[in-house]
């Protein structure tokens, strides 16, 4: 199984049967996640999502508070 | 290339739905565009995109009507689309790519949804869900070939008045009538069909669009009533001599992570064609007007609409500056309704 990137960084024309076999299934993988509600699913570079740094923010706790 | 005017005119025989569209929004953007051949930077991979997803969907139609199974022509459309958009060294001796040197790189468009991977998925994803068991059926012709990606000329039995040459007959470098010692030139309507279908016992047009907008009733409701929609009913209408229904969109919503895809229908009756018809004879006799006095007026109440027209900020300078913010932000692309696709 080659990585979905190196498949679309090859010649086409060295491409074979197989690799494109791989890429159809690849984005029919895709298309059952997005299918599910995942809406980066199409996506072959990673999206970025919200960045967390610090677990308090994520429990909508402000600096300071005291938990209990 | 037969050029869509009049010779030594400015007066346009040949029409599609695009210049049509262009005239009937502000005939001062119509001059831009059709007139003096100015399109914005960067517009060109919007052209390109649509053209490369029209035609891995054409070949799959093709591929179908000769009995390929579904995975055999979703392979060779998959295949096709890698290989449009690779990008082989160009040999410099014959001016073209060189695809047995090896090398090259993947097309790297600029644009964030509208790339070479989002391409693929969009043609795997469309024929998964439209491919196999579609109830739109492509239509075969008396010739035996599928009904997709058909280019269409119309004459109309009118065209403009100065088209009359008295002097004639003219050498035809493009198509006209010769009556006696006088060759008149018609209006043609002229442009090209994605598809003609079968669907639940009508004949339709279907026209596939790709956008970024969400595929709502607002995005379907746009085409109704509709100038490209109305020429595609009424010339299928003509060319297959069979009632025609209406056009089917299948609309593709592109996004970064997904796309997302719309159906849409939109209904012609008989008189509603002969009305948008009847409609265009004004209009070109405007268009032919305003060639004539070689002046094409700025239409300011559709500066604003669907985000702010393109040429909105070349006509809110002054006149005499115009020219130089067109040359700095624009670049020439002539567009000819009567080139081939």
């Amino acid at each position: 199984m080659s990585d979905i990137a190196t498949l679309f960084a090859t010649d086409p024309l060295s491409l074979t049967k197989d690799n494109i076999g791989e890429i159809v299934k690849y984005y029919r993988e895709r298309r059952a996640q997005f299918n599910l509600g995942d809406k980066t699913a199409g996506a072959t570079k990673k999206m970025a999502g919200p960045k967390i740094t610090d677990v308090n923010e994520l429990l909508g706790l402000v600096k300071g508070d005291k938990l209990g | 290339m037969t050029s869509p005017f009049l010779p030594g005119t400015k007066i346009q025989f040949a029409w599609d739905s695009t210049s049509l569209g262009w005239f009937k929004e502000c005939p001062r953007l119509y001059q831009y565009y059709m007139i003096e051949g100015w399109s914005p930077k960067g517009e060109r991979i919007h052209l390109k995109y649509g053209q490369l997803y029209h035609s891995g969907l054409e070949l799959y139609d093709k591929l179908r009507c000769q009995s390929l199974s579904h995975d055999d022509a979703l392979n060779e459309v998959v295949s096709k689309a890698l290989y449009d958009t690779w990008e082989y060294p160009v040999d410099t001796e014959q001016n073209a790519p060189n695809q047995l040197a090896g090398g090259g790189k993947p097309w790297t468009p600029d644009h964030t949804s509208k790339t070479r991977e989002t391409l693929i998925r969009s043609l795997i994803w469309y024929l998964e869900q439209f491919g196999v068991d579609d109830p739109a059926e492509t239509v075969v012709l008396a010739n035996g070939k599928p009904a997709v990606e058909l280019s269409f000329k119309m004459e109309l039995d009118w065209g403009p008045a100065q088209s009359v040459m008295v002097d004639g007959p003219v050498s035809a470098s493009y198509p006209g009538e010769v009556i006696n010692t006088k060759a008149i030139q018609p209006y043609i309507l002229c442009g090209h069909l994605d598809r003609v279908v079968n669907f639940a016992g009508g004949t339709y047009v279907m026209d596939r669009k790709t956008t970024g907008s969400a595929l709502g009733s607002n995005y379907f409701d746009q085409y109704d009533p509709d100038n490209q929609m109305s020429l595609y009913s009424m010339a299928a209408q003509v060319i297959y001599q069979t009632p025609v229904k209406g056009v089917i969109i299948d609309a593709a919503q592109i996004m970064v992570g997904f796309t997302r895809f719309g159906r849409g229908f939109t209904y012609r009756t008989p008189t509603q064609t002969d009305e948008w018809l009847s409609d265009v004879e004004r209009w070109l006799r405007l268009a032919e007007q305003y060639a004539t006095e070689g002046y094409w007026p700025m239409n300011d109440k559709s500066c604003h609409k669907y985000g702010g027209c393109t040429f909105r900020k070349i006509c809110s300078k002054s006149p005499e500056v115009r020219q130089k913010f067109l040359e700095s932000d624009f670049e020439k692309r002539e567009w000819n309704p009567l080139e081939p696709r």
